[in-house]
């Protein structure tokens, strides 16, 4: 009984199981879409900066070349979207020596560790940096709770 | 292109005309080289900095750039995630093309410095007319 891989089993058989991972995993990404951030940046990026205390978190993002017109910042609930599309093109006389910037669009999904009033949230961009406050909703604050002597 | 390039990549060297006073990292910028007809086009992603702190050297043929950082810590608060350090840029290039040094120019918005490197007359590419 012989046994037939499914790539046949002459030289060739690596590289057309190669093409058909490689098909595979392109279709995979297509089907996925924007939403987990397939495009240049991965899922990472930005990379994030988040911090806390009494009041709020504060998130803050390196974003250099964004503007407050290509970027967009959704609260819903706990979780906070940060996403953005650019396209910058230098003109047709241009060649490329290095291309290391961030191109296209990115999106990430924050799932915020704590419930924030999104009706307070307040964003600002400068300098190439975006800074998120999210003040805590009033059930997330902590409160001192008096022990009073019995 | 790579997923790798959202992760700031740490510079090897300092930048040797600043000697910094207190211990920071040194960040390596992400940058676009684009050659136009005219000019030499370098975008480098340095965001936090001042312009007017941002130093600029071309000598020889090499291209260095140094844009000091200040801190952004959030005083008072506790951080729960860190993703990237905050640190000064530093970054140096080989520039084969002829450039003016003279009328290399600079300008910083949005936390990106945009250096303008014009070629010297004779480097331009110059179309030639083939006579039949």
């Amino acid at each position: 009984m012989s046994t037939q891989l499914p790539f046949g089993n002459g030289p060739h058989a690596f590289r057309r199981l190669r093409n058909e991972l490689d098909h595979w995993l392109e279709n995979v990404s297509r089907d996925v879409g924007d939403w987990a951030s397939w495009s240049m940046g991965g899922a990472n990026y930005p990379p994030l900066n988040i911090a806390e205390d009494a009041q709020a978190l504060y998130l803050e993002a390196e974003l250099p070349g964004w503007s407050m017109n290509n970027i967009e910042v959704v609260v819903r609930g706990n979780e906070l979207s940060l996403s953005g599309d650019r396209r910058e093109d230098q003109g047709a006389e241009s060649v490329y020596h290095r291309r290391e910037r961030m191109q296209g669009s990115f999106q990430r999904l924050i799932h915020l560790p704590l419930p924030v009033d999104a009706g307070k949230v307040e964003a600002s961009l400068s300098a190439g940096i975006l800074r998120i406050t999210l003040p805590k909703a009033e059930e997330a604050r902590s409160r001192k709770i008096q022990v009073k002597a019995s | 292109m790579s997923a790798t390039t959202s992760v700031k990549q740490e510079s090897e060297t300092q930048a040797p005309m600043a000697e910094r006073t207190r211990n920071t990292r040194t960040y390596r910028p992400n940058v676009d080289i684009i050659e136009k007809t005219d000019e030499l086009l370098v975008l480098a992603d340095v965001p936090g900095a001042k312009a007017e702190e941002i130093d600029i050297r071309f000598e020889n043929g090499t291209l260095e750039l140094h844009a000091p950082i200040a801190p952004r810590q959030q005083s008072g608060a506790r951080v729960l995630v860190n993703e990237y350090g905050v640190g000064d840029y530093y970054r140096s290039f080989q520039v084969s093309e002829t450039i003016d040094a003279s009328r290399i120019s600079a300008n910083y918005t949005d936390g990106v410095l945009t250096l303008h490197l014009p070629k010297v007359e004779a480097a331009k590419p110059r179309k030639i007319n083939v006579r039949a």
